[in-house]
């Protein structure tokens, strides 16, 4: 048996995850506490008046879609070198929160854009980088899609993974080659009035990448246990025609 | 819109997305863990 279809042997039967539905609702729960602490304790901005409380969901959002890139690169680069599919299926399901997250953080800050500069969208390096990034995510989730050889899916789209991440340095530079977009906001760079509901959102986004990772992985499991047992069960009958 | 308007329609966004892909996720996994019930059903069947 080769290595890499050794790597891809599955367990038929995967754990049940009774812990996912504890953290689902930790999270959820998470994540509506550190917004109504963003809300409470934020005063309206001296620019911006109270649409500076998007900060707290877009910028999250942005930073839990870089550290789902990094997940997926790490597990790349595993899968790569050790030919294991839980590697390949862990980069999956953080290419797919990763994906979910950009889109958010794209839809968010053109929510933002609207009222701060007055369109919806213009072509300025961190926007244009950011939505590069999606379209990396979206290439890596595609090909996924229509490669059925496993070994071949799992080799190729490793490689976009790790383009993916590549990106992300480039997204988080963008911004001093005359953008119009703010420079990067985090808990050092915004007044400090801001800062405790900045960080308090990012754990919650933080928690929320995990658990959606977590749970797509779950899932992912479960469906290759059930392809392993119904290849098994195909097998077996036919051995009893032959 | 006014300002307001921005900020809720932000917020109700991230939840909505958030909401959507978590119903999603979960679904998938009971279809899988259904599907795998299944085979393994057929697979003891003489």
């Amino acid at each position: 048996m080769s290595r890499a279809a050794e790597g891809r042997q599955v367990t038929t039967q995967p754990p049940a995850a009774r812990w996912l539905t504890p953290l689902c609702i930790l999270t959820l729960v998470a994540l509506a506490g550190a917004q109504v602490l963003g809300f409470g304790i934020s005063p309206p901005d001296r620019d911006m008046g109270h649409l500076q409380k998007i900060m707290y969901v877009h910028v999250p959002a942005a930073w839990s879609s870089f550290i789902a890139a990094f997940v997926l690169f790490i597990f790349s680069v595993l899968y790569l070198v050790r030919k294991r599919e839980r590697h390949d299926l862990l980069a999956a399901s953080a290419a797919e929160a990763g994906a979910v997250l950009t889109a958010l953080t794209l839809a968010l800050g053109s929510i933002w854009g609207r009222p701060t500069w007055g369109v919806w969208w213009t072509w300025d390096p961190r926007l244009t980088t950011t939505a590069v990034l999606m379209l990396l995510y979206v290439a890596y989730l595609a090909l996924r899609a229509f490669t059925e050889d496993p070994e071949r899916r799992a080799r190729w789209s490793a490689a976009v993974g790790i383009l993916t991440f590549l990106d992300v340095p480039i997204v988080y530079m963008s911004v001093r080659w005359r953008s119009i977009h703010q420079v990067p906001s985090s808990p050092a760079t915004v007044d400090s009035a801001y800062a405790l509901g900045l960080q308090v959102n990012g754990l919650a986004f933080l928690l929320l990448l995990i658990y959606l990772t977590a749970q797509r992985y779950h899932a992912a499991r479960l469906e290759r246990a059930a392809e392993a047992r119904r290849e098994e069960a195909a097998l077996a009958h036919g051995g009893v025609h032959v | 819109m006014s300002e307001w308007g921005y900020v809720i329609a932000a917020y109700a966004l991230t939840w909505v997305v958030v909401a959507g892909y978590v119903l999603y996720l979960r679904g998938r996994t009971a279809r899988a863990r259904k599907e795998l019930d299944t085979a393994a059903a057929q697979e003891t069947e003489p």
